[in-house]
């Protein structure tokens, strides 16, 4: 049996930040499931990481790197190539590695970041054979990237996630030809940036409205029937379309990797996928904490760095003294906002709180506003908000002082 | 000469109309001054990070990631990018390490974005 | 009947049907159709209604429709390989099967298989239930086999230590059952309620099935999710479920420790005869001489009769598609449900809600025709299916958990019935075609009755004394302690190294798969064996880290890797490879 103070599950960014936070007040264990830290950001070897927390855009092995540097350097326990198997609300960890064999670490705060994952194309039911060439888009990248192997050389891809986005430019770069990104949305689900910058840069078209709606292919990928959809989203079959090619990309979306969360039955958001968590990060099971994409897909690492920041502080405080919870506001999504995080906030006390959340609709000239009860608190405008693009606006600790109902709610609202 | 440009300074992705007349410019559609900045640097002279990847010997990964220092002319990621698959270069290797000078003239130093250790040391 | 009584009656049914460009030949109770019809459909529909015809045996149906695919020879290898006793075509459940049951004698007995891993045909499609043989139609041969089968299946299973329950499965009749008949919801509901249970309860008793029948009230408790539609329930407690590339590759490995040798990548191109008498297989690898043959290809069956001159039959293959969900819906049922239907229609023939040997809830399989031996696409149309067939035997399912589907072909002749027998026309030459569900169930039976033919076609059988029937217990860290799995690790680190998160396989299982007795040297064949890649990611996280493995355990450079079969490599090269033809334009 080891011990510890606080175990964190994951070393992607999230973990890596929530580590070394963590460790500024506590003895931590990190456990990684692969040979090297990082998570995805060592297959991320596009520019555009950091520029929120270091002013400047670095690729994702260079910001993997400044935080495996510093880890290095601290006295974290790290154990790669381990595999959480068991966990539960005694924070007993069962875990597995070829070198110590079946571990059973006991902790007194757990922080999960696993991350998220693909989802795939049973998921969105794409019918036809099962030849090889299928490929989602984040698999995709660990295999040209880091094991130097090249999926195919004709590629369809099939949503317009930043994954997928970013794989067309990659592609096209080792020499393949980018037959053209298909969204079934009637907007791109990428940012605007790699929009411009991996396909408008390459001549790479986007069609939106369009889905793939067969494979073709007995041994390997032949080709794929892409179909306009309607407003309602189903295919129009007049319009169908045969794109002779030997890939298929799926970048249609990622989804919290919660596996081990619900061993412990910690209360989900339906629409998150992932934890509940308070604003110190904290799920529902006290001194288990979470972070990262765990939580939700974020856009931008800078971000998860910055929670992830705050579940390790709150970690290792939760090792040294139990907190009371004395209140529990429930932040609430309204008019036009898919989901909030934190769902929740305990404490009032607080320097400031930094709310997260997208919207449902586009809308141009829109009030992001916040309401204790019927009272407005606070109000942010924006020239436009997309679905794409996380928003998240930070409640003052005067705000937060002054806040007396139990729910807080946040409204997206159009100025005309 | 004319062309349409999509911002990508904010959310907002304004498609702006740029206009070129001789020395003058003449740009439409934007909504702020970063925008206008943006679309007569996209028009005059488009620059990007280059990244990719550069073949390893002896290393614990096959493939080094690498970028440019700095941005360089849109026109010529392409062709560096080909330039760069060319080459190998022997682990070990530190982030920062420079790889290939000076590419195709651009004035951009190409440098390693990670380490990576040689096989015999582990 | 004879012969030409036969032609008599088919005669009029073309004449009826206006089919004008149809010759009919009978010989020994087997119709030869020979001309032109003007679709696949009618090509069915005419072989179909002549293999219903009482005394017809086999019907082998020639007939031209329009883009009808016509397939090159291949050619055989000359070299030798020498003499066999018997030569069994075919490594699905049945070859395998039959070529276990054969390693009990002292024989050099030849399995060929034209795929890279044993059970990639039919086999590997199939749905893994273990019929009671309560579906069939009473006094078929599928009927006799199935029920003989299944009593022969656990003892099997337990020699191979292969995973078989008896799960136990629901037949359930609700008030959709009889929706088709329009008939007044008081009449239905009482059929449903009452004269279905008792026809399927007294059939049972006619067959020594063990079946309970079970109130709404009951069923609802032990059931909680099961549509509140539902009338009645019959509970038949001996239902099993195997996995059917598990079991099949433990009989060929089993076969193979007992001298079987199995030859892969092998496909058979002709069977020479002389005077009517099986002398040699020619394959791909090259000749085996030998003078009895097993016909177990599945699909291919008549096409191997075929090159012997024994063509007593006709596939059409019949598409079957299956649903498989995450492992979060597995508590939604207890047991496998099935809902009967009257009329049985074209596309909907049972199937239901199962589990399968791992836990997971599996949907299907649908049934559909197909010209195509190789169609193994599910359409939009058969994922539709699905979802309106299956879908109302639950409440509140939650259907968005699919994490993978696929299809299969059945081996379907126009007599629907298992054809198990020697050739009337070429003596050594043993049919086991026609295999359709309950295939897999009767598949123990099927070998046994195969044997007898062989002995009965001249075959010198000699009981081995050093027949082991029994088969090693893979290693399948997942099903073991904590304390267990310590232990393995000790002996073996590799067994701590997880390589497949969502099913949590090992990188040691994966070795063993890669080294074992028929070494899995594809993705596919080491996810058939391993689990790895069957889980929710679908391989999105364990692909690269099982090509490595493969890679590194074997000869085969990475970018070689296949999925399945020669073809279907998962890359075209190195990165980098596409820039090389670039270096020019520079």
């Amino acid at each position: 049996m080891m011990k510890t103070d606080v175990t964190v599950i994951g070393g992607g960014p999230a973990g890596l930040a929530a580590a070394l936070k963590a460790a500024e007040k506590a003895d931590v264990m990190l456990l990684e499931r692969n040979k090297e830290l990082g998570g995805i950001l060592p297959q991320c070897i596009h520019d555009g990481f950091g520029n929120f927390i270091f002013k400047k855009m670095l690729t994702g092995p260079e910001y993997a790197q400044h935080y495996i540097d510093k880890i290095k350097k601290s006295n974290i326990k790290v154990k790669t190539e381990t595999t959480v198997l068991e966990i539960d609300t005694n924070k007993n960890i069962i875990a597995t590695n070829s070198i110590d064999g079946i571990m059973e670490i006991q902790a007194e705060s757990i922080i999960l970041a696993m991350g998220c994952r693909e989802r795939t194309r049973s998921q969105i039911l794409v019918p036809g054979t099962r030849p090889a060439g299928i490929y989602t888009a984040g698999t995709a990248q660990r295999l040209i990237n880091i094991d130097g192997v090249m999926p195919g050389e004709k590629i369809v891809i099939l949503g317009s996630g930043d994954v997928g986005l970013i794989m067309a430019r990659r592609f096209t770069l080792e020499g393949a030809k980018v037959e053209g990104v298909y969204e079934i949305m009637p907007r791109p689900s990428g940012l605007t940036r790699n929009v411009v910058q991996c396909l408008d840069d390459y001549g790479i078209p986007l069609h939106l409205s369009h889905t793939v709606t067969s494979i073709k292919g007995k041994k390997r990928v032949e080709g794929v029937t892409v179909t306009k959809v309607d407003e309602s989203m189903k295919p129009v079959k007049e319009t169908e379309m045969f794109i002779p090619c030997d890939c298929l990309i799926l970048a249609v979306g990622l989804i919290p990797e919660n596996e081990l969360s619900k061993q412990i039955n910690i209360i989900m958001d339906e629409r998150t996928k992932g934890a509940t968590v308070n604003e110190r990060m904290e799920t529902s099971v006290p001194g288990i904490f979470a972070c990262g994409n765990v939580v939700h897909v974020y856009d931008l690492v800078d971000d998860v760095t910055i929670t992830a920041e705050i579940a390790g502080k709150n970690a290792a405080q939760y090792v040294k003294e139990k907190p009371e919870t004395t209140e529990e506001i429930q932040v609430v999504a309204g008019d036009n906002i898919g989901y909030v995080v934190p769902q929740i906030i305990n404490n009032r006390d607080l320097d400031s709180v930094t709310l997260y959340f997208r919207v449902q609709r586009e809308k141009k000239d829109a009030s992001i506003v916040v309401l204790d009860g019927k009272k407005q608190v606070f109000e942010k405008k924006e020239r436009i908000v997309k679905p794409p693009e996380m928003i998240k606006i930070t409640l003052s600790k005067k705000t937060l002082t002054a806040l007396t109902k139990n729910e807080l709610r946040i409204d997206v609202r159009c100025r005309k | 000469m004319n062309d349409d440009v999509t911002c990508i300074s904010c959310p907002l992705g304004c498609r702006i109309h740029v206009e070129k007349k001789g020395d003058r410019i003449t740009v439409v559609g934007h909504m702020c001054k970063k925008g206008e900045e943006y679309a007569i640097q996209e028009v005059k002279d488009p620059r990007r990070v280059l990244t990719t990847t550069v073949k390893i010997e002896g290393g614990r990964q096959c493939l080094l990631p690498v970028r440019s220092e700095k941005q360089i002319p849109k026109d010529l990621v392409k062709k560096c990018v080909i330039e760069l698959s060319k080459i190998g270069i022997k682990a070990p290797i530190k982030c920062g390490d420079l790889v290939y000078k000076n590419i195709l003239e651009t004035g951009a130093n190409i440098i390693a974005t990670r380490d990576v250790e040689s096989v015999e040391k582990k | 009947m004879n012969d030409k009584g036969i032609r008599k009656n088919i005669e009029k049914i073309i004449l009826k049907k206006k089919f004008e460009n149809v010759a009919v030949k009978v010989e020994n109770k087997v119709v030869y159709l020979t001309g032109k019809v003007n679709s696949y459909d009618a090509f069915l529909d005419l072989g179909l209604r002549i293999g219903k015809k009482k005394n017809v045996e086999g019907v082998v149906n020639n007939l031209e429709y329009p883009n009808k695919e016509r397939k090159e020879k291949k050619k055989g290898s000359a070299s030798k390989i020498g003499k066999a006793d018997v030569v069994i075509v075919g490594g699905g459940v049945i070859g395998s099967s039959i070529a276990r049951e054969l390693s009990k004698y002292k024989l050099r007995v030849i399995l060929v298989e034209k795929a890279s891993d044993v059970a990639c045909g039919t086999t590997k499609a199939n749905n893994a239930m273990v019929h009671t043989g309560i579906g069939e139609n009473m006094g078929t041969l599928k009927q006799k086999l199935c029920v003989k089968g299944q009593q022969m299946f656990e003892k099997i299973s337990d020699e191979l230590n292969v995973p078989y329950k008896q799960n136990g499965m629901w037949i359930i009749t609700t008030k959709d059952s009889l929706a088709k008949m329009k008939l007044p919801s008081f009449i239905s509901d009482f059929i449903a309620k009452r004269i279905i249970p008792m026809i399927v309860l007294r059939r049972g008793k006619k067959l020594g099935i063990t079946m309970n029948l079970t109130k709404r009230r009951e069923l609802l408790k032990r059931e909680p999710n099961i549509t509140k539609k539902v009338l009645a329930g019959i509970y038949s407690p001996t239902y099993g479920i195997t996995c059917p590339y598990l079991f099949t590759i433990a009989l060929a490995e089993n076969a193979m420790e007992n001298g079987v040798e199995v030859m892969l990548n092998t496909e058979v191109v002709d069977i020479v005869t002389k005077e009517s008498k099986v002398e040699s297989v020619v394959t791909t690898k090259g000749i085996i001489d030998a003078n009895f043959v097993i016909n177990a290809a599945g699909l291919y069956t008549d096409e191997i009769a075929g090159m012997a001159g024994a063509r007593e039959y006709t596939i059409h293959p019949k598409k079957g598609a299956t649903l498989i969900f995450d492992k979060k819906a597995n508590e939604y049922i207890n047991h496998s449900m099935s809902m009967l239907r009257f009329p049985r229609t074209k596309h909907y023939k049972g199937g239901g809600a199962m589990t399968t040997i791992d836990g997971n809830i599996q949907w299907g399989p649908t049934i559909s025709e197909t010209p195509d031996k190789e169609d193994t696409t599910v359409t939009t149309e058969d994922i539709e299916k699905m979802f309106e067939s299956y879908s109302p035997l639950l409440e509140d399912f939650p259907e968005k958990l699919v994490i993978t589907y696929f299809s299969g072909l059945r081996a379907c002749t126009f007599t629907e019935d298992f054809i198990i027998k020697s050739s009337k026309k070429i003596k050594g030459f043993v049919h086991a075609a026609g295999i359709q569900s309950p295939g897999l169930t009767a598949a123990p039976a099927i070998a046994e009755m195969t044997i007898s033919l062989l002995k009965n076609e001249g075959l010198k059988l000699e009981a081995k004394n050093n027949f082991d029937p029994y088969n090693k217990k893979k290693i399948v860290t997942r099903d073991l302690s904590n304390e267990e799995k310590k232990k393995l690790i000790e002996k073996n680190p590799q067994y701590g190294e997880i390589v497949c998160r969502c099913e949590q396989v090992t990188k040691g299982e994966v070795v063993d798969a890669i080294h074992s007795k028929i070494p899995a040297l594809s993705i596919d064949a080491i996810k058939r064996r391993t689990r790895a890649g069957m889980g929710r990611c679908q391989g999105g996280f364990c692909l690269p880290n099982i090509v490595k493995i493969l890679a590194q355990e074997t000869d085969i450079p990475i970018e070689k890797i296949l999925k399945n079969e020669g073809g279907s490599d998962l890359f075209i090269g190195r990165a980098k490879c596409l820039l090389e033809d670039k270096y020019d334009e520079n």
